[in-house]
């Protein structure tokens, strides 16, 4: 196996009495697409959280090539090579999408910017298209496109994803994963974490599943995908038919990490 | 409870033993060797310095008579009353003055206001009151004849300056801005009756408000009004600041104002705009100028115009003792006998309200920083 | 009621922009700190008149002759309000960052009253004459003579608002505020060290009101430890006005409330022009908290 970019040992986030994630650990190698998977209230967000160093991390350790990342500066980060797209998209909404690339290349050096940003709008044509409008007046998947392009301005090791099917049209759904797909093809590595778990599973290498705080079970996203137990819990399989992610998956599948 | 109680009747006791005191300090100067007068002001707060030069102009005064022998071998002795500038203590003050038998004149009371306050009850004790520094002209004019005044009123000035303006300089066309309290507006006005009556025009008539620093409003209308000359009812900051603006806004004409603004601050923050600026004050003779000296020489300080009104009535009220007789009545009669009398002020007459009588004025100019005499 | 003629107009509509210029820099600095930090700087009006104060202890040193000293006065003047500005955030504002607002409000009323006192206790309490080495004299617009100083204070606060617009829209510094006043913890995301950022907004704002102090000081010839009441009320009424977090509302609104004011104290009068600023101040505050201004620019920084 590939070298991690990016390994989270026992990792603990913890706030107030509550503990968000308990001992959680994986692993993204380079040029991976991983994906966490887990109901709401699972962790998954708080692992990102806390990765980005936004949450306060109780116990364990984040390496990030090797170098623990633990404690680090939120804003230190991009500089790093670790780029959130944060749940919600968070763009400045009124800020110009020019602006919001800007500030998504904040890290990288002043002379470089130019050249990221042509780059950038060949991949994002519509971005160059908007790139006066303030981000707020974006429809919702644009905007999260403008997220994803924002973060790749800062030309990340690792780009972290925080549910970036949330309140988006299926459709528009459709055309970020096979983005992320592309952007997989290219060789960017990418930590996904996602409710909507078929399509997560069908753009990731590897998945893992998370549930209160803990990591029950993970695999290659293929296998993940065919056990029959996620499948009901995490697929919502047929349209109208319901998920049941109360309860946890047995440990079953064997780890492949 | 008990606790209270008794600290209450301790109080009590003590407030009763101090009255005690006061009487029996009282008595034993009753009819003695003493002319005692009360000099009351605001000994604390904010204008304590103006209560301070009352007693020090008065205290002045008193050694110097009482040095050459005293009112006929009577000796004169001030004694000092804090009335805080404030009405409510001022009728409980002049209430005290007037049942202490041993008091025989009082003087002061800082403001127009505490003066009207405490008027009534110097009349109802029997009690002549020389006022030295209030300035509103109606205070003289209330038929209170136990009330008198040494210091000059407000109209004074303006009046003088009105008239030099339309008579001896023959400006008519005259723009007048005015501080929008009792002081700016009663000076404003018998400004603005004086130069109408000289046939001259108002052609701005502009109040402003305390602690206005930007005049820009009216310095506009300034412009615009015509006016061969402005008169100001104002103190000196404002003054100073409202010319220094008008001068930088490219106004040009001749400034009065009124002798609010004479103070070392006036120049100061004026600056060369205020060079020229005239004011009217009553003249202040030989015998000013010598207990001004005396004043610098003792304090190390520049006195206050009151010092001068408070050596002046103790003067006055020494000279009505020797006439008039040493008790209360007596001095009131005495002071209204007064003509002439030589004091700090010059020669002191009262009119027939008992006003002291001011025909001398002075006019200053602003030169190089400093008020100078100045004539027409 | 005194006849209004065009050179009397544009008299006041001069007088009313100069000084509507200075309320817009003391408006302007004050939303930006709110901007990026939430909290009203209450103490915005005492970086003002500490810098007028300094500016005018330094002036003996300052020989200079005309434009080049009204220059020097101007850089010193943002220089000395970046300074307190950074050390006002330092020292009362950032100590409190975790605490609730409310704590932060009333340490900035009381450094307010202390910065006061300071003043008053180093340089007194009476009125301090300010005069400025150069008069630019008249200029003739019309039929209209105007004080030239006051176009000059016009266009300096013109051009001070611009620069800044300037800086907010083309550079990396100015996209970190505006993306820390938007969003501080996305912010982060993008490695904006938001602590340096709201330093910088502090200092930026509070040149800002440096500059306002000193063009105030020139113009009413006076400096006083009191005046930057006077400032922040308006300022804070401008911001208000304009749509708290709005700049270039808070700097149309301070040019209009300078205006407007002119002409209520020539045609209202004196006595109710501030009562009027104040009730329009509480009637905003009431009816339409997001400002007159708020929708009519919808962004915000």
């Amino acid at each position: 196996m590939r070298e991690p970019v990016l390994a989270i040992t026992e990792l603990t986030v913890q706030y107030g009495g509550i503990r968000a994630v308990d001992g959680a650990s994986f692993q993204v190698a380079e040029g991976e697409l991983v994906a966490i998977i887990g109901a709401n209230g699972a962790g998954k967000s708080s692992t990102l959280r806390a990765i980005a160093g936004l949450a306060p991390v109780a116990g364990g350790d984040i390496l990030l090539d090797g170098v623990s990342i633990r404690g680090v500066p939120a804003h230190e980060l991009p500089r790093r090579g670790l780029a959130l797209i944060p749940e919600g998209r968070r763009v400045f909404a009124d800020l110009s999408v020019l602006d919001n690339l800007y500030l998504g290349g904040y890290s990288r050096p002043r002379e470089e910017i130019a050249g990221d940003l042509r780059q950038v709008y060949e991949l994002f044509p519509i971005l160059r298209e908007r790139s006066h409008q303030a981000a707020g007046t974006l429809s919702g998947g644009e905007q999260q496109m403008l997220a994803i392009a924002r973060a790749l301005m800062s030309r990340p090791r690792i780009l972290l994803l925080d549910e970036p099917s949330l309140g988006l049209a299926p459709v528009i759904v459709q055309q970020v994963f096979s983005l992320l797909r592309h952007l997989r093809e290219r060789g960017v590595t990418i930590l996904l974490v996602e409710q909507n778990a078929r399509l997560a599973l069908e753009a990731a290498e590897r998945g893992y599943i998370m549930h209160t705080g803990r990591i029950v079970l993970s695999g290659p996203a293929r296998e993940l995908a065919k056990n029959p137990e996620v499948r009901e819990r995490y697929f919502g399989t047929a349209r109208g038919s319901k998920s049941n992610p109360e309860r946890a998956p047995e440990l079953t599948a064997g780890d492949s990490a | 409870m008990n606790i209270v109680r008794s600290r209450l009747l301790a109080l009590v006791l003590a407030a009763a033993f101090i009255l005690v005191g006061c009487d029996i300090g009282g008595l034993a100067g009753a009819g003695g060797d003493q002319i005692k007068i009360a000099v009351v002001g605001p000994m604390s707060g904010d204008a304590a310095t103006y209560g301070q030069d009352f007693v020090r102009g008065a205290q002045m005064a008193a050694e110097k008579i009482n040095a050459a022998g005293g009112v006929d071998g009577k000796e004169i002795v001030i004694e000092q009353f804090d009335d805080r500038n404030d009405t409510t203590e001022t009728a409980n003050i002049a209430q005290r003055i007037g049942s202490d038998s041993s008091i025989l004149a009082s003087m002061g009371h800082f403001t127009s206001s505490t003066v009207y306050a405490a008027m009534p009850i110097y009349k109802a004790n029997g009690l002549p009151l020389v006022v030295i520094s209030a300035s509103d002209p109606k205070i003289t004019q209330q038929g209170n004849e136990w009330v008198f005044r040494v210091s000059p009123t407000n109209d004074l000035g303006a009046q003088a300056t009105a008239d030099l303006l339309v008579q001896q300089l023959g400006l008519t066309r005259i723009a007048t801005f005015y501080l929008n309290t009792d002081f700016g507006k009663s000076e404003h006005q018998y400004f603005v009756e004086r130069v109408q009556q000289n046939g001259g025009t108002i052609v701005l008539d502009e109040p402003y408000q305390p602690d206005t620093k930007d005049f820009t409003s009216g310095i506009i209308k300034l412009k615009n009004a015509g006016a061969e000359a402005v008169y100001l009812s104002s103190y000196y900051n404002d003054a100073a600041l409202l010319i220094k603006q008008a001068v930088a806004s490219g106004v040009q004409t001749r400034w009065f104002a009124s002798a609010a603004i004479i103070s070392n601050q006036f120049p100061e923050v004026g600056g060369e705009a205020v060079e020229g600026v005239i004011t009217a004050r009553v003249a202040q003779g030989e015998n000013w100028e010598a207990v001004a000296a005396e004043y610098r020489q003792k304090y190390g300080a520049e006195p206050t115009p009151f010092v001068i009104y408070a050596y002046a009535a103790t003067q006055a009220i020494a000279e009505a003792a020797r006439q008039g007789g040493a008790t209360r009545d007596g001095i009131r009669q005495g002071l209204e006998a007064i003509e002439n009398l030589d004091t700090a002020i010059g020669p002191l007459s009262f009119d027939q309200n008992r006003q002291a009588i001011y025909t001398e004025f002075e006019f200053l100019i602003v030169q190089d920083g400093q008020f100078k005499p100045w004539t027409p | 009621m005194d006849s209004v003629t065009i050179p009397v107009l544009v008299d006041q509509l001069v007088s009313g922009l100069a000084i509507g210029g200075v309320y817009g820099l003391v408006a302007l600095g004050f939303a930006l700190i709110f901007g990026v930090l939430r909290v009203a700087q209450f103490a915005h009006g005492e970086v003002y008149m500490l810098v007028a104060f300094l500016v005018l202890t330094a002036l003996p040193a300052l020989p200079l002759g005309g434009f080049s000293q009204f220059g020097l006065v101007l850089v010193l003047a943002l220089f000395l309000g970046a300074a307190i500005g950074l050390a006002v955030e330092r020292v009362v504002f950032r100590p409190l960052m975790a605490a609730p607002h409310i704590a932060a409000i009333i340490s900035a009323i009381g450094l307010s009253i202390a910065l006061q006192y300071l003043a008053a206790f180093l340089w007194g309490a009476e009125l301090h004459p300010f005069v400025l080495n150069w008069a630019p004299g008249n200029l003739t617009l019309g039929p209209a003579t105007i004080p030239a100083f006051k176009v000059v204070i016009f266009v300096t606060a013109l051009a001070l608002l611009a620069g800044l617009q300037l800086v907010l829209r083309r550079t990396q510094l100015g996209r970190a505020i505006r993306a820390t006043a938007s969003d501080p913890e996305t912010a982060r995301l993008m490695g904006i060290n938001t602590i340096r950022i709201i330093a910088a907004a502090f200092a930026v704002g509070s040149a800002f009101a440096g500059a306002a102090g000193v063009l105030v000081a020139a113009l009413y010839g006076v400096v006083y430890s009191s005046m930057g009441i006077a400032a922040l009320v308006k300022g804070y009424t401008a911001t208000v006005i304009g749509g708290v977090g709005n700049l270039v509302g808070a700097v149309i609104s301070g040019l209009l409330l300078g205006v407007f004011e002119v002409l209520l104290e020539s045609y209202v009068s004196p006595k109710w022009s501030d009562a009027i600023i104040f009730a329009l101040l509480i009637g905003v505050l009431v009816l339409r908290p997001q400002g007159l201004l708020g929708r009519a620019i919808p962004e915000r920084l």
